[in-house]
């Protein structure tokens, strides 16, 4: 409004200023009259996380003695496992969102996250301040959006898409803190977090017509250039050498997406089509050379460079149609709508092999063979049911995606199970002979890490991670600790993250997956190989009450060589009651998973995920909120066996170190448990300060078979934690078990405003 | 804002400038916090062929200039830009994007508006033989040229006004006095280089191994349109500031020079007596010039005694702590003898040289005519040197687009060309890792990351599966210009930088070795045709002689015609020729450059134009340009460049803007006696939207 006064003030004086530059007058009032155009927003989150690690089979009053060790040399007294039992993550992240100039035509937005670590405040010369969001958005009149530089957008979950991870009935304690780290980490629900421009044309047609979406975009998922291959960020397995360990690409990679949908009679029908493709530009390959390092050609080719050196070419064409029957008919007591979505991949693939070396025949060389994998997929959701006093609805979703079937667009889960607390204690047996050797950390290796608990990837996380330096011993850091120039950088700790994977990372991505959590459907609906379906009964009455019951049943659609198809089947309840402030909530869900090997036999593998929740709400604003999950978990014997030859691709170190052997040991057994009580003072929905206190305590039992020697000695170069292998077992002992537990005390503050 | 309004509405009966000056009061009364700045985002693609290869690169990414400041009364104000930038890329959780802070200041105007001081960044220009920065100056640039020149510089901190962007204080105090309308004194002190901190850290703009510092001053008085002025610029190095243990062997040196220049100036302009269409004016500098070159070398012969850090537990006076049997946990010095010893001593000494520039005008200004012709002359002495006036900003020196393209060794240098140099920049975030990061004089080749490990034949570069993570985003430029400064003894080592730019004047006014003069006409009708025409000739001592020939001409046509839309057509033609010129042993130089450029602007509907340009360059060497003798010599190189695309004006000092440009460069070579061509054709293809704010 300013604004054209100012204007139609000079425009008066229009006469006077007739030979000179009025442009550059209005582009000065613009400078004075943009500064009224500043909004800042943004989230105060802090959190102090405590947690003390113990475990009874960490013995410091007990003599050890590592295998082959001679009596003299064995340690008194003294903690194997040297690493800190307490781990404090504390810190503080101010996220400034910056919304500059906002009118109704262009808008550019800035968010600055400015953090600090709490227990470095005195120590640190710098804090973080970085810029994970920048934009320019605008319209033009009503129908047409755009935005340039950061945006999310989904279309539908088998073309754009972000799976993420469902709990039924999670509790309030524990769905908080699973919020602020999926927030810190820039996600909101289903939408994909890219980067480059959207356009959005969405005219209203009126009501025989309803509403048109044009929409397209462009987004660079990646761009040419080299990451360390040991760094925490951007390496999904640091320093491993296999294929999707990396995250640097070789290529630039682009989206191309098309969207258009048409909703008409008063948007009560949906018909649509996308058009995706997905593909590396070849003309940027990217290699690096470091003609100086002494490193071997191998290790030149693949930890200098990616392992995904390969270009992607996918397309992605997908149609979908669907009705919201109820409100066809004006009924508005009826729950009635249906969609459908049929999807076709192509896909240029390539698959690695070893080769012999034509100039030598006692070496092997790797050579890539490509293919051209095409894939369909086909959603169906359907919604029954009746809205009244009780409300009832059946959700019905009915997936059949082959085999072939590729979108990463749609299949990149958000959730990638990590280790975050007490992660320096993660230390296992190097297989020659150091188990005192901290630096052995296996952390990395998420789920199959010797003190992993899904509790801990689910709710934790830390932005800012400095490792506890392995020697800890006084005096300058060695030369080998550090490189002259910059020290090791802190780095994230988190499960959640935006990341767009390959072919290769999403197989070793699911290699890696925590079955409790993502068993059936890893990449949600997108998952490839699936048939199956998935019924949710909802009945709720007056918000009072509300009961859940869910019952799935998922099959590969071809089998893999040598297996039949593997079976998954989820069922479960649950049910919330919400009165006088007071809201309990429990849920139970088993989930299943059976496949035939013919070298294995049949293998199963059940989870039960448990919560209970309870939340008092009091003096208005303050709460009390108690948390209680459990997970139990089995793997038969022959899926044991499955597991060890599946995981027998990785390395337990860099490839340049000798490894003769490294193998994952199976956990057979598994009980999760974790409790939390707690304080809050809730001012808004998103809004809380808290202070909790819980025990999540995991007792794990190992499938020994093949790992022990007739004295009871442990292998050497296993995932075990090192002080488990040097107390040893009996011998002929075919299981091992191992407990665990860290009390954690903690306070979190997150603030939006 | 209403206080605004009413301050407008009460513009209306003044002049631009007055309307001008009310806005600056608005802006200066306005106490407190500001924040301005620009954003921009987009894609710039460009693809190379070559041969039979092709290379294709892009630069995507979100970009934020913010400018804040903070103004604690209406007399002084300390501004800071802050930058942001985000190459689009989702494949992994980056690490720590920092922002990087390129420009401090803290300026004002004080004590009754008499002393203006800055603090920290500044641009600053005195003469243009004292302090002043010589830009590329070209004959009616069409307005997609100059718009590209001009981003390219603003990503360097350049305004396109010759002043010098640099860090530290300046004090300027004016009043009039008497007979005198002006009577002014300046002083300037300003550190140009920065010692690097530790020895593998050499990196950015700074010299590795010394301070260098700049101090000037200034007088002047004026009358009746007389000035009188006296100007004294001081370069020099700190030589306790030296990173002389560096030095390794004796015949290694570390260079340091002295530089101090003083001039005189005296001028004359018609303005302020002489009211009419026409006036004129003369202005005259001479300046004096010394530099003297100093080195530090070891002297093997002389070691001295000095405190030394020692880790040896019997030496150990009674430090350790009782009943610990760790003694060589606590540090302690010695005295060692082993030190060796550094001698400084000068090398050269050059003084009194002089350089005379005289530049006189006449002009006229009667509607609908402005002309303006003007005159230069110009003497310098060989071995004339004003460091802060004689580097140029634009010092085309690296690949800008494409750089990864794999080219012949000797053509490295042709692989840009001037125009890619000139109108293209990228700025960009790379992580910084063992690979990456620049270490040192040595580089990648020896850098510590690849032989870490005591035994250099293990493979020790990734040692242990422990999650390092040896990752941070740095912030990179490719940028032709430059705000940096070279010495002399630096400004000898370019051979050849571009003889398509101010070929006679490479270092501006400021080139030593020159004499001359040139002339320029500049005739505008009706503020729609303008023409403008130059010609200046150049000669050294040893026989070298440089003459510059050009013309142009810009039509605004819509003006003209009184059409409601923009229509303006620009073209110009430019000779530069220089003969003789002895540029190193290899090369006595003949070379001919020509300049062709055409550009307008047509505006279609509402905030749409459509803008484009052409421009032609061809440089002929008419005794080949040797690289390496009876190898590799160059003949001749061809560039041209056409450009265009749709411009929409989104909202005021909003645009976005597509362009699509062909960027071809021919190189015509002779290769151990056989004629060779090399084409690199480039298409480049841009989309950015850019907001001002």
């Amino acid at each position: 409004m300013n604004k054209k006064l100012i204007f139609a003030v000079l425009a008066s004086c229009s006469l006077v200023f007739a030979t000179e530059d009025p442009e550059q007058i209005e582009n000065r009032v613009e400078d004075i009259n943009a500064r009224k155009g500043l909004e800042i927003s943004g989230t105060v989150r802090s959190a102090s996380f405590n947690s003390y690690f113990d475990s009874p089979d960490e013995r410091p009053n007990s003599v050890v003695c590592p295998p082959g060790t001679p009596p003299a040399n064995c340690y008194q007294g003294s903690y194997m496992n040297r690493m800190p039992n307490h781990e404090i993550s504390e810190f503080v992240q101010v996220d400034l969102n910056f919304k500059f100039r906002p009118w109704d035509i262009i808008t550019a937005n800035l968010l600055l996250r400015l953090g600090a670590g709490a227990q470095e405040y005195f120590a640190a010369a710098s804090t973080t301040v970085s810029v994970p969001w920048m934009n320019i958005e605008g319209n033009v009149g009503e129908s047409f959006y755009w935005v340039v530089g950061d945006f999310r957008q989904s279309y539908s979950p088998l073309t754009l898409y972000m799976p993420g991870i469902d709990i039924m009935y999670e509790p309030t304690i524990f769905a908080r803190k699973r919020e602020m780290a999926q927030k810190e980490a820039l996600l909101q629900d289903n939408q994909r977090n890219l980067q480059g421009f959207n356009l959005q044309f969405r005219p209203q047609l009126g009501e025989p017509f309803g509403e048109l979406r044009v929409e397209a975009l462009m987004a660079r998922l990646r761009r040419a250039g080299y990451l360390d291959a040991s760094g925490a960020m951007g390496n999904m397995l640091p320093n491993e050498g296999i294929p999707g360990a990396t995250q640097a690409g070789r290529f630039d990679k682009f989206l191309i997406g098309t969207n258009i949908e048409l909703l008409p009679l008063d948007k009560n029908l949906l018909i649509g089509g996308t058009y995706l493709s997905i593909f590396d530009d070849k003309g940027t390959s990217k290699s690096y050379s470091c003609p100086s390092c002494p490193l071997n050609a191998y290790d030149k080719e693949f930890l200098l460079n990616t392992l995904d050196s390969l270009p992607q070419k996918t397309s992605i064409i997908a149609i979908r149609a669907g009705a919201d029957v109820a409100g066809l008919l004006g009924n508005s007591s009826l729950v009635a709508n249906l969609t459908a979505e049929l999807a076709m991949s192509k896909d240029d693939a390539y698959d690695l092999i070893s080769v012999p070396d034509p100039s030598d025949a006692s070496k092997t060389i790797t050579e890539s063979i490509s293919r051209q994998e095409d894939g369909k997929a086909i959603l169906m959701q359907m919604d029954l049911g009746y809205k009244g006093d009780i409300n009832a609805v059946l959700s019905t979703s009915f997936i059949r995606n082959d085999s072939g079937w590729f979108n990463n667009v749609a299949q990149s889960p958000s959730f990638f199970a990590r280790r975050v607390l007490n992660s320096d204690k993660d230390v296992g047996c190097r297989v020659n002979g150091h188990c005192t050797n901290t630096d052995f950390n296996l952390s990395k290796y998420g789920v199959y890490s010797p003190l992993y608990s899904s509790f801990d990837a689910l709710y934790f996380f830390t932005p800012k991670h400095s490792p506890m330096h392995p020697s800890l011993t006084p005096g300058e850091p060695s030369s080998n600790d550090q490189t002259r120039s910059y020290n090791a950088s802190p780095y994230a700790k988190t499960s959640w993250n935006p990341s767009v994977l390959t072919r290769a990372e999403l197989a070793l991505l699911e290699e890696l997956s925590d079955l409790n959590l993502q068993m059936a459907l890893p990449n949600g609906f997108a998952t490839s190989n699936r048939q199956g379906y998935q019924e949710v009964l909802t009945v709720s009455w007056n918000e009072l009450i509300e009961v859940k019951g869910l019952f799935a049943n998922y099959g590969q659609l071809n089998a893999v060589a040598r297996t039949k198809s593997a079976q998954y089947s989820e069922f479960g309840g649950g049910a919330k009651v919400s009165a006088f402030g007071v809201e309990l909530s429990g849920s139970y869900k088993q989930s299943a998973k059976e496949q035939e090997f013919q070298d294995f036999g049949k293998v199963e593998f059940n989870s039960d995920f448990t919560n209970v929740g309870f939340y008092w709400r009091f003096y208005k604003r303050f709460g009390f909120a108690f948390g209680y999950q459990k997970i139990n978990s089995d793997l038969n014997a022959e899926g044991a066996n499955v597991q060890r030859a599946q995981t027998s691709n990785l390395k337990g170190g860099p490839p340049t170190i000798p490894v003769t052997t490294f193998a994952i040991m199976p956990v057979v057994k598994s009980a999760q448990n974790q409790w939390m009580a707690g304080i809050d003072y809730t001012i808004a929905p998103h809004a809380w300060l808290s202070v909790n206190y819980g025990v999540m305590s995991v007792e794990n039992t190992y499938d020994l078979n093949g790992f022990v020697n007739d004295n009871g000695e442990i292998s050497l170069g296993t995932n075990l934690p090192n002080y488990l292998v040097v107390n040893g077992t009996e011998a002929g002992k075919k299981e091992l078990r191992h407990e665990f537990s860290r009390n954690i005390l903690e306070a979190t503050i997150n603030v939006e405003f | 804002m209403r206080y605004a309004i009413v301050v407008l509405g009460l513009l209306c009966s003044m002049s631009f400038a007055q309307v001008s000056a009310a806005l600056d009061s608005i802006e200066e009364n306005v106490i407190g916090f500001a924040v301005n700045g620009h954003a921009k985002g987009g894609i710039l693609s460009s693809s190379l062929s070559y041969d039979t290869s092709d290379v294709s690169e892009y630069s995507a990414f979100t970009d934020f200039l913010l400018n804040i400041s903070v103004r604690p009364s209406n007399e002084t104000k300390a501004t800071f830009d802050l930058r942001f930038h985000k190459d689009w890329q989702s494949a992994y959780r980056e690490g720590n994007n920092s922002p990087i802070v390129r420009w401090w200041s803290y300026d004002g105007n004080i004590l009754d508006k008499k002393l203006k001081f800055n603090l920290g960044t500044m641009r600053l220009a005195y003469t243009p033989l004292t302090i002043y920065l010589p830009e590329p100056e070209f004959i009616m640039e069409p307005e997609i040229f100059v718009d590209l020149k001009r981003e390219a510089m603003e990503e360097r901190y350049l305004d396109g006004t010759n002043r010098r962007l640099l860090q530290g204080l300046n004090l300027e105090y004016q009043m009039s006095a008497g007979m005198f309308d002006k009577i002014f004194l300046q002083g300037t002190v300003v550190r140009l280089r920065k010692v690097a901190d530790a020895s593998d850290r050499i990196s950015f703009d700074f010299d590795p191994s010394k301070d260098r510092f700049s101090t000037g001053a200034r007088f002047g008085i004026e009358t009746q349109g007389i000035y009188f002025g006296v100007n004294e610029v001081f370069t020099f190095n700190r030589f306790s500031s030296s990173f002389k243990n560096t030095l390794v062997d004796t015949a290694d040196a570390l260079d340091y020079e002295k530089n101090n220049v003083m001039s005189f100036e005296l001028s004359y302009n018609s303005k302020q007596l002489l009211q009419g269409p026409v006036s004129f004016g003369v202005d005259a500098e001479y300046a004096l010039s010394s530099w003297s070159w100093w080195q530090h070398k070891r002297d093997a012969a002389i070691t001295e005694s000095s405190l030394d850090f020692a880790a040896i537990p019997d030496e150990v006076p009674s430090v350790t702590s009782p009943g610990t049997n760790k003694p060589n946990y606590y540090p302690y010095y010695k005295i060692t003898s082993t030190k060796p010893r550094y001698k400084l001593s000068m090398v050269e000494e050059l003084t009194s040289n002089a350089a005379l520039l005289a530049r006189a005008f006449v002009s006229y200004d009667e509607n609908p005519f402005e002309a303006k012709f003007s005159g230069t002359f110009l003497k310098t002495d060989k071995d004339f040197e004003a460091e802060l006036a004689a580097t140029p900003a634009y010092l085309p020196n690296l690949p800008i687009l494409n750089s990864d393209a794999d080219l012949a060794q000797n053509l490295e240098q042709f692989r840009s060309g001037s125009l890619e140099n000139m109108y293209y920049s990228l700025y960009y975030t790379l992580p910084l890792n063992a690979i990456s990061i620049v270490s040192g004089k040595q580089g990648l080749a020896t850098n510590s990351l690849c032989i870490k490990g005591s035994n250099s034949s293990s493979i020790s570069l990734y040692q242990a599966a422990c999650l390092d993570n040896n990752y941070k985003l740095v912030q990179y430029y490719r940028n032709a210009y430059t705000q940096q400064t070279y010495t002399r003894l630096e400004r000898s080592k370019f051979s050849l930088v571009d003889p398509s730019v101010n070929m006679a004047l490479p270092n501006g006014y400021a080139t030593p070795n020159r004499s001359g003069g040139d002339a320029d006409l500049k005739f505008t009708w009706n503020k729609s045709v303008s023409f403008r025409g130059v010609f200046g000739t150049f000669s050294a001592e040893e026989g070298a002689k440089y003459t510059r020939v050009g013309s142009g001409l810009e039509v605004n046509v819509a003006r003209l015609a009184d059409l409601s839309i923009p229509l303006v057509v620009t073209g110009s033609y430019e000779q530069n020729k220089g003969e003789n010129i002895n540029l190193d042993s290899l090369n006595s130089l003949n070379v001919q450059t020509n300049r062709i450029m055409a550009g307008f602007k047509v505006g279609i509907w509402k905030g749409l134009s459509l803008i484009g340009g052409f421009q032609q360059l061809a440089k002929e060497f008419e005794s080949p340009y040797v690289i390496v003798k009876d190898v590799f010599n160059v003949n001749k190189t061809s560039e041209t460049l056409i450009i265009g695309g749709p411009q929409y004006k989104i909202s005021e000092r909003a645009n976005f803007t597509l362009q699509g440009a062909s960027l071809s460069n021919t190189v015509s070579y002779t290769e151990s006696g056989v004629a060779k061509d090399i084409i690199l054709d480039k298409l480049i293809m841009s989309g950015m939207v850019t907001v001002g704010f």
